[in-house]
């Protein structure tokens, strides 16, 4: 692994998260949080290094981080749902290890935050597995109309939840739409992968 | 990643190597920066030596108050709903539950003694952050509950904490046990000590 240095950039807004929560009292939930992110970026780090694929940037939100990687255009969807599930294993591995722990608040986030990602939303990594089931039942462009609109729904679903019970989330919200609308944007690129 | 976007990447990059700084600018732009901290660190120097009362007012800001955390954070709550996405309904502060013999207070420096068995333990009186733990003069080992409506609660004369500093806690939490049989309690507003009287009218 002669390239090891992986460019980590931090969000203008996560900056203004940290600020605000600083100035509210909350310390030790915001730096467990941003441990926790980081640690499940790792493992999305770890994975990718095993196919020797290289990291454009790994950039963190508040409550989340999107690692951008560059990857042929028509590798297969597995390497993809392996590369998610290392985010998801270096959680359990994490989750395992604080059982014997005391921490009480790292542990409650870290649950959080690995079932938060097991959303099927994008660009969630419970949305991967969503693409991978359809891709093993339907052609390719039926298999990603059916993600983008199950995407969707889920992400309506989870909307009205946090309207329903109050749950003040909705620059994760926005987030999360954005991410779809870039999808979109992109989406016509994708069938480039027919040409190689 | 697509190929568009990686072209795209590359231009952005070859643009970018184009107008980077020369060194000499660098270099200069970095000694400004340690002359204004060397010019900063020496007018606070003069400030503090030159009159003892304002040693004591760098010491009372600096080294003991707080930042109003609670206040700050109760304001966002109203404007924009909590910074952490919680479940929790939050506490009703109105409710006022008097602890176990409050009654039995009797005046002690800028507080008050209260007299209870040894080692019981211990609730708070109030929700709020736990700002401070050491020792502050004839109380011993004080712990400072700074409350949301701009009081802090000291609790004295306690020991074997259930807390970190800097938790948030609710109301009626356990805090510690007696070590002998009283434990102090003082309340403080804005820097100055007011009396339990005034605590219960300001709630």
């Amino acid at each position: 692994m002669k390239n090891i240095k992986i460019k980590f950039k931090i969000n203008l807004t996560t900056y203004i998260f940290f600020l605000i929560a600083f100035l509210c009292g909350y310390f030790k939930n915001v730096v467990y949080i941003f441990f926790i992110v980081f640690f499940h970026e790792l493992g999305h780090i770890f994975f990718i290094k095993i196919f020797h694929y290289k990291i454009v940037k790994v950039e963190f939100y508040p409550f989340g981080g999107i690692t951008t990687v560059d990857k042929p255009i028509n590798s297969s969807i597995n390497q993809e749902l392996f590369i998610s599930l290392g985010g998801i294993l270096f959680q359990i591995i994490l989750g395992i290890f604080l059982l014997f722990q005391n921490n009480e608040l790292l542990s409650f986030y870290n649950q959080t935050i690995l079932l938060f990602n097991l959303l099927p939303i994008i660009p969630l990594d419970g949305s991967v597995f969503l693409h991978a089931f359809f891709e093993k039942f339907f052609s390719y462009q039926k298999s990603f109309l059916l993600y983008q609109i199950f995407s969707f729904f889920f992400f309506l679903l989870f909307f009205l939840y946090n309207i329903f019970f109050s749950i003040d989330n909705y620059f994760i919200c926005f987030v999360l739409f954005v991410q779809f609308l870039l999808v979109q944007k992109r989406k016509k690129y994708l069938f480039y992968r027919f040409y190689l | 990643m697509d190929e568009l976007e990686m072209a795209a990447l590359r231009h952005k990059k070859r643009r970018e190597k184009e107008t980077q700084e020369p060194d000499d600018k660098k270099i200069s732009r970095m000694f400004t920066k340690i002359l204004l901290s060397i010019i900063f660190l020496l007018s606070s120097v003069i400030y503090i030596k030159l009159s003892p009362e304002n040693l004591e007012y760098f010491k009372q800001t600096v080294l003991e108050s707080n930042l109003t955390f609670t206040k700050i954070n109760d304001w966002y709550h109203d404007v924009f709903g909590s910074i952490l996405p919680s479940v929790k309904e939050p506490v009703d502060q109105t409710k006022m539950v008097s602890s176990e013999n409050i009654e039995t207070k009797e005046p002690y420096l800028d507080g008050y003694k209260i007299k209870a068995s040894k080692s019981t333990p211990i609730k708070t009186l109030a929700s709020g952050l736990f700002v401070f733990q050491g020792e502050k003069e004839g109380y011993g080992n004080v712990y400072i509950i700074q409350g949301v409506n701009g009081i802090d609660i000291w609790y004295g004369g306690l020991t074997d904490l259930s807390l970190k500093l800097y938790d948030y806690v609710e109301k009626d939490t356990i805090l510690g046990n007696t070590i002998e049989d009283y434990y102090y309690l003082a309340f403080v507003k804005d820097g100055n000590f007011i009396t339990y009287e005034e605590y219960q009218n300001q709630i």
